[in-house]
This record gives structure tokens, C-alpha cells and sequence, in this order.
């Protein structure tokens, strides 16, 4: 019965119960944004244990600025802010060559001269030649446009939704998001 | 539409992101167009491919280990202000009688504890009546007084023990005082 009630509340009405004191209804906002901000994590960082890692880092953070959320944004976007910047922090640290947001040579609109990805970066799943190209090619491309195509493609984002998300100009982000378009499609010239 | 739309618009038609006028104008291009209809098809294959990367299993566990490192909102207000309040009023009711029954056998009065245990709930009750008053008038002064109070005590929640703590101490001295009087007058 309590289940039911807590499966049908808002996101809203959840996060009141949540400030209130129940940790628990945390657990409702988890299962219903954990396999798009996996998704995203996972897409981001190529591997199985850093994303969830990542995920639960996400949730967490999330969580503990609750208080600080502003109801006028849809909960998805602040989830999904949260997880990008997280995510970015994440790859800035591990791997700052790849990560210069705004350079020149992003604008120029080419995929950064990247290294062969190593057989222990690949995740142990097995995917069909096809899958494991495509997703080399998004590994490629430089990580502002990869985080836009992947907000865009696999979760699904309008572009409204990805401008705050990026905190960035809807113009850019239309964009990036062709810029993207072009390199993947150079990068997967005769596979598509 | 006789020109050809920019390759931006149609990467903007695919995602349904251009102002109606403006995707109506795009779609009845592709209708005549092969080459941009051929360059739309490329766009939407190739984000359907983007989506199509395999996703990943969910630990069974993934939510109750959020959950494990994560602690309730002001969880500990409710049972410190429930634990301050029965706290202040046993301290009054049991001082209130021990203190006017002590004081009833020492001048012999002889009043059984039941006598003295309902006077002291008469009397706490009179007594808060007059707190409240006295509050109201003094909330200003008290305010500053609370808060300075508030800012020594750094945890938010420690403070609220401590002036009901305070305030249960002030009340049973001035329930003995009142009780003293009461006996004195029954005895006389
Ligand atoms: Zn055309």
C-alpha cells in the first residue's frame, strides 16, 4: 500500500518527503532515473565500473544538495546537470588532454588526434564489430561534443533540455550537436 | 523551397528543433530533394546507431548502497525537541512534588502525595499560563538571547535541549516557591 503510494507521488512530492526526513523516498527518484544517468555515465566514460561508480557518486551528490534544488527545473535536468559536471570533473582528472571544453581546435570542428583505445580500455562486454566502432568513434570525439550527443542520442534531450543541462546558448548547442554529427559520421564513413 | 537547406537545418529538422514554419519549409524540400533527403537519412542513422551502444546491467544493490551513504534530513530535530519537551516536564512535575512535598512533611502538614502531585499540575499549569504571557511580552529580549545561545552552541539542534533544559530548571524553582506558599496557606 505505502509501495503504491510511493510509486504514484511526484517527483516533487517526493523530494518534500525527502526534506522531511524520509531517506527512503530517495529510493523512488533512484529507480526512476538510474538507467538514463547510468546510461549517460556509462556512454561517458566507456567503462562498466567507473560508471556505475560514477552513478552512485551522482545520486549522492545529488541528494545532499536536495535542499538546493529549484523546483522550477524539471528534477531530470538537475539530475542530469549533476551528472555531466560530475562526469566532466571525472575526465578532466583522469584524462586532461582530451578535455578543453572550449579550445580553438574543438571549434575547428576535428576529432582530437587520440591514441588507438588500448584492449584494456574496451569493456569486457562483447559487442559486434559495428557497436565497438561506433563506440570508439564517440570515445573520439572531444568530450564537450561527446556529452552533447550523448544527452541528445541516448537520453533523449531537447536541445532546450541540453542548453541548461551544459549551462550553454541554445545556438551552440545546435551547433555542437551538427559538429558532432559530422565527425562521427567521418570517423564511421562506410559502417552506417 | 528551391535552394538547398543548410546541412545545420536539417541536423536541426531531424531532432524536430526548428520553429514549425521553418520544418514545414525543410520537410517539403526533402520531398523533392534526393540529396538532402539522402543527407537527412545519413543524420537519423546514424543517431539511431548512437543509441544503439549496449547498456548496462543494474546491480541489485545499486539503489540500497546509495541509500547507505546518504543520512535522513534533520532526522535529529524531531526526537531532540520530543526527548527536550518530556524531559523539562518530568523534571517540573517531579521537582514541583518532591520539593512541595518535602516541604508539607517538614512543617507537618501531613498531605498525601496525591494532594500535593494534582496541586502540582494545577500550579505548573497556572504557571505556564503566566510563562506565556510573560513570553509574549519578553520574545523580544528573549530572541537575542536565544540566539546568542544558538550561536555557542554551533549544532542547530543541541540549542533546543538547552533552553528548554534552562527554562525547566527556572520553572521548578519558581513551582517550589509557589507550592511553598500554597502549603503555607493551607496550613494557616
Ligand atoms: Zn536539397
Amino acid at each position: 500500500m505505502v509501495e503504491q503510494r510511493v510509486a504514484g507521488d511526484s517527483d516533487q512530492k517526493l523530494v518534500t518527503r525527502i526534506l522531511k526526513g524520509e531517506k527512503d523516498a530517495f529510493e523512488m527518484i533512484m529507480e526512476r532515473y538510474q538507467r538514463p544517468i547510468i546510461n549517460f555515465t556509462y556512454r561517458m566514460t566507456h567503462d562498466r565500473e567507473i560508471a556505475l561508480d560514477l552513478a552512485q557518486e551522482v545520486f549522492i551528490k545529488a541528494y545532499n544538495s536536495l535542499n538546493s534544488y529549484n523546483s522550477g527545473y524539471k528534477l531530470s535536468t538537475w539530475l542530469y546537470k549533476i551528472a555531466s559536471n560530475h562526469v566532466i570533473d571525472y575526465l578532466r582528472k583522469k584524462e586532461p588532454r582530451w578535455v578543453s571544453i572550449d579550445t580553438s581546435a574543438e571549434e575547428d570542428g576535428r576529432p582530437m588526434d587520440l591514441p588507438a583505445i588500448q584492449e584494456n580500455q574496451v569493456d569486457s562486454l562483447v559487442f559486434s564489430e559495428k557497436l565497438e566502432k561506433i563506440q570508439t568513434a564517440i570515445k573520439r570525439l572531444p568530450l564537450s561534443y561527446r556529452r552533447l550527443i550523448t544527452l541528445r542520442h541516448v537520453n533523449e534531450c531537447s536541445y532546450e533540455e541540453i542548453a541548461a543541462i551544459c549551462s550553454l546558448p541554445l545556438g551552440t548547442v545546435k551547433n555542437r550537436i551538427f559538429r558532432a554529427r559530422e565527425m562521427l559520421r567521418a570517423e564511421l564513413d562506410g559502417i552506417l | 523551397m528551391k535552394q538547398h537547406p543548410a546541412l545545420l537545418d536539417i541536423s536541426s529538422y531531424i531532432d524536430k528543433e526548428l520553429p514549425s514554419y521553418r520544418w514545414r519549409e525543410v520537410k517539403l524540400h526533402l520531398e523533392v530533394c534526393d540529396t538532402c533527403r539522402k543527407e537527412a537519412t545519413s543524420l537519423r542513422r546514424l543517431g539511431e546507431a548512437v543509441a544503439e551502444v549496449p547498456t548496462l546491467e543494474i546491480p541489485v544493490d545499486f539503489r540500497k548502497q546509495v541509500l547507505r551513504r546518504v543520512t535522513p534530513y534533520h532526522s535529529y530535530r524531531k526526537p531532540a525537541l520530543a526527548a527536550s519537551i518530556v524531559f523539562a516536564s518530568l523534571t517540573l512535575l517531579t521537582g514541583g512534588t518532591l520539593v512541595g512535598w518535602g516541604l508539607s512533611t517538614e512543617r507537618g502538614g501531613g498531605n498525601d502525595l496525591g494532594t500535593i502531585l494534582t496541586s502540582s499540575i494545577e500550579t505548573i499549569l497556572s504557571l505556564l499560563r503566566s510563562t506565556i504571557l510573560v513570553a509574549r511580552i519578553g520574545w523580544s529580549v528573549c530572541s537575542s538571547l536565544v540566539e546568542s545561545l544558538a550561536c555557542i552552541v554551533t549544532h542547530q539542534g543541541a540549542a533546543i535541549p538547552a533552553v528548554l533544559v534552562l527554562t525547566a530548571v527556572v520553572l521548578a524553582y519558581f513551582l517550589g516557591r509557589s507550592l511553598q506558599g500554597y502549603h503555607r496557606n493551607r496550613i494557616a
